[in-house]
C-alpha cells in the first residue's frame, strides 16, 4: 500500500478504526472445524462464500484465523510493507531487463562520416561468413557482408580522403566477437560512440596468446606484442567519428548489401566500421587470427537453403536444407580455413591459412587454387565463381578475374 | 453411537465403502461400522436429519483419512495414538509458539489433555476429537481450536483489563468527553459524521472477500503471506489487490463527500484532518457533541 501523503495516512487510520469497529454478529460465529475448513477451502464454493461473507465483517472470526494463518507456518507476527524487497526486485530487475533491451534494438547505426560513398566497387559482391559453435549448437550470425568487404578493397584508394588505411575487421572481427563477444562488443560500442576503439592490454593479449594455443598448436605465427602508443593513434583516427553527426536513416540502406545478399544480411551484430591504427590492427589481426582457427564458421549462399561449414580438421561440409544436416564434400587436407564467400548457391570460396584460397564453381567439386602468397588470408570477397578479391595478412589485395587461375595483387 | 440420518447407510453404502477404503481405516482397526457412524454424525451435522443436500459432495470432500485417525484415537486405539503424538502434538506446539505468547502453550498443553480425553462423561472418556468432523484437515482443525482458546482467553483478558483501567470509569463519569480536544471548528462534527458514513457505505459496497483482505492488513496485522494463506492467493495478488480495495474505498469516500455532501477538495482534507486528530474516533462521540446546544 503506497502512502504518499499525510491525508492517505489519514485516510488508512480511519479505515483501520473502521474495520475494527465494524462488525462482531454475536454468537452467530461458525464453529472451529468450519473456520479450518474455510482456511483449507475443503467447503463447497457456495459454502466457502457464504462463510466469507461472515468472516469479512466478524472481528472474532478473523482473529481466529489470523492465529491460524500465523500457526500455519510459525512467522512472527510483524505488519509487512506491500511494496516489499520480494516486489521490489523483480520490478526492478524486469525493468532494467526491458530498458536494457530497448537501448540494443534502438542503437543506431553510425557510419564513419570519413568514408566516402564511393568507396564500394561498383559490382555487388556477396561475402558474409557465419559463425557456428563448436560444431553444430546456434549459429551465430555473421557480420559486415559486402559492406565491409567493399571497404576492404578499397581501403587503398581512400588515402586521397587523408584518412589512414581502413583496416578490416570484416570476418574476422565478426569471429573475433564471437570468440570474445563482452569485449569485441565493447570495441564496437566505443566505435559508434565515436570514444577511442578498446585495444588489448598487454596481460588481456597473452591471456588470448594462450587461449588460442591451446587451441592451436600449430600455429607458427606468433604476434608482436602490442604497439606502443596506438591508444593515441586510433584516438587521432577516431576523433572525427566523435563530431560526426548521426547519418540520416537512409545512410545504413545505401552501404547494406545488394538485394541478393539481403537474406543474409546481419541481424544483431554491431556494424560499426571502425579504423584502427595499422600497427593496433595487425595486433588485433594476429591475435583475432589465432583464435580463428578454433571455430568451425559456415558460408551462407543467397540461396537460404545452401550452406557450407568448414573448420580446423573438418574439410568442407555443404547442408542443403539450411543447415540442418550436412554431408562432408572434401577434407582439405589439413588446410585451415579461416573465410570464405558464397556469392551464390553454386559458388564459393575459402580462404585459409598460409595463402590457402579453395574454390567451388558447381557447388559440388571443389579445387585448391594457387594463390601467391604466403600470409594467411583475411578476408576473401567474390561475386560469381571467377571474379574474388582476397586479402592477405600484409594487407595485400589479390584479384582474380577467372577463377582463380590467375591473380593480380597489388 | 451417534444419531444418523434416517436411510443414510443404505443410500450412500457404496459411497461410504469406497470412502472407507480411502481412509485407510483399516490401519488403524476402524471397522466400516465405525466410520460410518462418523460419517453420519458428520452429515447429521452439516444437514440436519434430513438427506436432501448434497449429501454425496459433502461426503467427497471430507478428509476422511483424518476422520478415520480421529475415530482410532477417540476409541484409544495405541497406534492411532502414537501416530497423532508424533506428527500432530509437535505441530500443536510449533502453533502455540507461533502465536508469541506463553498463554497459548497453556492452552496448547490443555488442548492436549482434552485430546486425549481426560474428561470422563458416563464413565467413559470423552475426547475433544468428538468434534471433529473431517471438514477440514486435522492439522488445521487444531489450530483452529487452539486460536479460538487463544483468542477466547485474550477477550477475556481485555475484559479484565478494561474493568481495572479507569477508562470506563471516565466513560462513566462523563470524563471522556471533558478530556476531548476543545474544537475550534463548529463544523468539525459535522465533518467526522460525514466521513464516518461515507466511510461506511465505501466499505459496505466492498465484496467480502476485499473486506476480508482490508481488515486482515489492518486491523489484524497479518503479513501479506499470511492474508495470502488466508484467502489462497499470491502475496504479490494479495499487495496488488489490497491497494485497488484502498483506492476503491478513497475514491468511493471523496466521491460521496464531494458530490453528495457537496464538500470542495480543502474541506475534504479537513475531514482527515480532524479524523486523524480524534483518531480513535467514535461516531457517537462525535454525534453526541454535535447535538450538543
Amino acid at each position: 500500500v503506497v502512502k504518499t501523503g499525510e491525508d492517505r495516512s489519514a485516510l488508512e487510520r480511519v479505515l483501520a478504526s473502521e474495520l475494527a469497529r465494524s462488525g462482531d454478529p454475536g454468537d452467530s460465529c461458525p464453529d472451529a472445524e468450519l473456520l479450518a475448513a474455510y482456511f483449507d477451502r475443503s467447503l463447497p464454493r457456495a459454502d466457502y462464500l457464504e462463510l466469507e461473507r461472515h468472516i469479512s465483517t466478524c472481528r472474532s472470526c478473523q482473529e481466529q484465523l489470523a492465529v491460524v494463518a500465523r500457526s500455519d507456518s510459525g512467522t512472527p507476527r510483524r505488519p509487512e510493507s506491500v511494496w516489499s524487497l520480494r516486489t521490489l526486485v523483480p520490478l526492478v530487475s524486469s525493468a532494467v531487463a526491458v530498458i536494457f533491451v530497448a537501448w540494443i534494438a534502438m542503437r543506431p547505426e553510425v557510419r564513419p562520416a570519413s568514408l566516402p560513398a564511393n568507396a564500394r566497387p561498383a559490382a555487388p559482391v556477396t561475402s558474409t561468413t557465419d559463425l557456428v559453435s563448436g560444431g553444430g549448437g546456434g549459429e551465430a550470425t555473421a557480420s559486415r557482408s559486402a559492406q565491409l568487404a567493399n571497404e576492404i578493397a578499397s581501403a587503398p584508394q581512400k588515402s586521397n580522403v587523408g584518412q589512414a588505411p581502413l583496416e578490416e575487421p570484416g570476418p574476422s572481427g565478426a569471429q573475433a566477437k564471437r570468440l570474445d563477444g563482452s569485449r569485441y562488443e565493447l570495441r564496437d560500442n566505443l566505435g559508434r560512440r565515436g570514444a577511442p576503439n578498446r585495444q588489448l592490454g598487454p596481460s588481456e593479449y597473452r591471456q588470448r596468446q594462450e587461449a588460442n594455443a591451446a587451441g592451436a598448436p600449430t600455429s607458427s605465427t606468433a604476434p608482436p606484442p602490442p604497439a606502443p602508443g596506438r591508444d593515441e593513434a586510433n584516438k587521432a583516427v577516431t576523433q572525427p567519428l566523435a563530431a560526426s553527426p548521426p547519418p540520416p536513416p537512409a545512410a545504413p540502406a545505401a552501404a547494406a548489401p545488394p538485394s541478393g545478399d539481403a537474406s543474409i544480411a546481419e541481424e544483431s551484430r554491431p556494424k560499426t566500421d571502425q579504423k584502427v591504427a595499422p600497427a593496433a590492427a595487425a595486433a588485433e589481426r594476429e591475435s583475432l587470427g589465432m583464435m580463428i582457427q578454433a571455430e568451425p564458421f559456415v558460408l551462407r549462399s543467397p540461396d537460404a537453403r545452401i550452406r557450407w561449414r568448414a573448420g580446423p580438421g573438418q574439410g568442407i561440409s555443404v547442408s542443403r536444407d539450411g543447415g540442418v544436416t550436412w554431408s562432408m564434400q572434401i577434407h582439405t587436407s589439413g588446410d585451415t580455413l579461416i573465410t570464405g564467400a558464397a556469392p551464390s548457391a553454386t559458388a564459393a570460396w575459402f580462404g585459409g591459412r598460409a595463402g590457402v584460397v579453395w574454390q567451388t564453381s558447381d557447388g559440388v567439386r571443389w579445387r585448391r587454387v594457387p594463390l601467391p602468397a604466403s600470409e594467411d588470408v583475411r578476408s576473401v570477397v567474390a561475386s560469381d565463381a571467377l571474379h574474388a578479391t582476397v586479402v592477405t595478412a600484409d594487407n595485400t589485395t589479390y584479384v582474380t578475374v577467372d577463377g582463380g587461375q590467375s591473380w593480380t595483387g597489388r | 453411537m451417534p444419531r444418523q440420518p434416517a436411510g443414510f447407510e443404505s443410500t450412500y453404502a457404496r459411497l461410504v465403502q469406497r470412502l472407507y477404503r480411502k481412509s485407510g481405516a483399516e490401519r488403524w482397526d476402524v471397522s466400516l461400522e465405525r466410520l460410518t457412524a462418523a460419517l453420519a454424525s458428520s452429515v447429521e451435522k452439516r444437514f440436519g436429519g434430513s438427506l436432501s443436500g448434497d449429501v454425496a459432495q459433502y461426503l467427497e470432500s471430507l478428509h476422511v483419512e483424518d476422520l478415520a485417525l480421529a475415530c482410532a484415537c477417540i476409541d484409544g486405539h495405541e497406534a492411532a495414538w502414537e501416530h497423532f503424538v508424533t506428527e500432530y502434538r509437535p505441530e500443536l506446539y510449533a502453533a502455540a509458539r507461533a502465536t508469541g505468547n506463553d498463554a497459548a502453550r497453556e492452552i496448547a498443553d490443555g488442548l492436549y489433555a482434552e485430546l486425549f480425553g481426560l474428561d470422563m462423561r458416563d464413565g467413559k472418556r470423552r475426547s475433544l476429537l468428538t468434534y471433529f468432523h473431517g471438514r477440514s484437515k486435522l492439522s488445521t482443525w487444531l489450530r483452529s481450536v487452539l486460536a479460538q482458546r487463544y483468542v477466547d482467553a485474550l477477550r477475556a483478558g481485555r475484559r479484565t483489563d478494561s474493568m481495572d483501567s479507569t477508562e470506563l470509569e471516565d466513560v462513566a463519569s462523563g470524563r471522556h468527553l471533558a478530556s476531548q480536544p476543545k474544537e475550534t471548528d463548529p463544523a468539525r462534527a459535522d465533518y467526522l459524521r460525514m466521513l464516518r458514513h461515507a466511510l461506511t457505505h465505501a466499505l459496505a459496497a466492498l465484496e467480502p472477500r476485499e473486506r476480508l483482505r482490508l481488515s486482515c492488513y489492518y486491523v489484524q496485522g497479518m503479513t501479506l503471506a499470511q492474508i495470502g494463506r488466508l484467502t489462497g492467493e499470491h502475496e504479490a495478488t494479495v499487495s496488488r489487490k489490497l491497494d485497488r480495495a484502498r483506492r476503491t474505498v478513497r475514491q468511493a469516500v471523496e466521491r460521496r463527500l464531494g458530490v453528495e455532501c457537496g464538500l470542495n477538495p480543502v474541506q475534504i482534507d479537513l475531514c482527515y484532518e480532524y479524523a486523524l486528530q480524534d483518531w480513535p474516533f467514535d461516531l457517537s462521540h462525535a454525534l453526541a457533541r454535535a447535538n450538543e446546544p
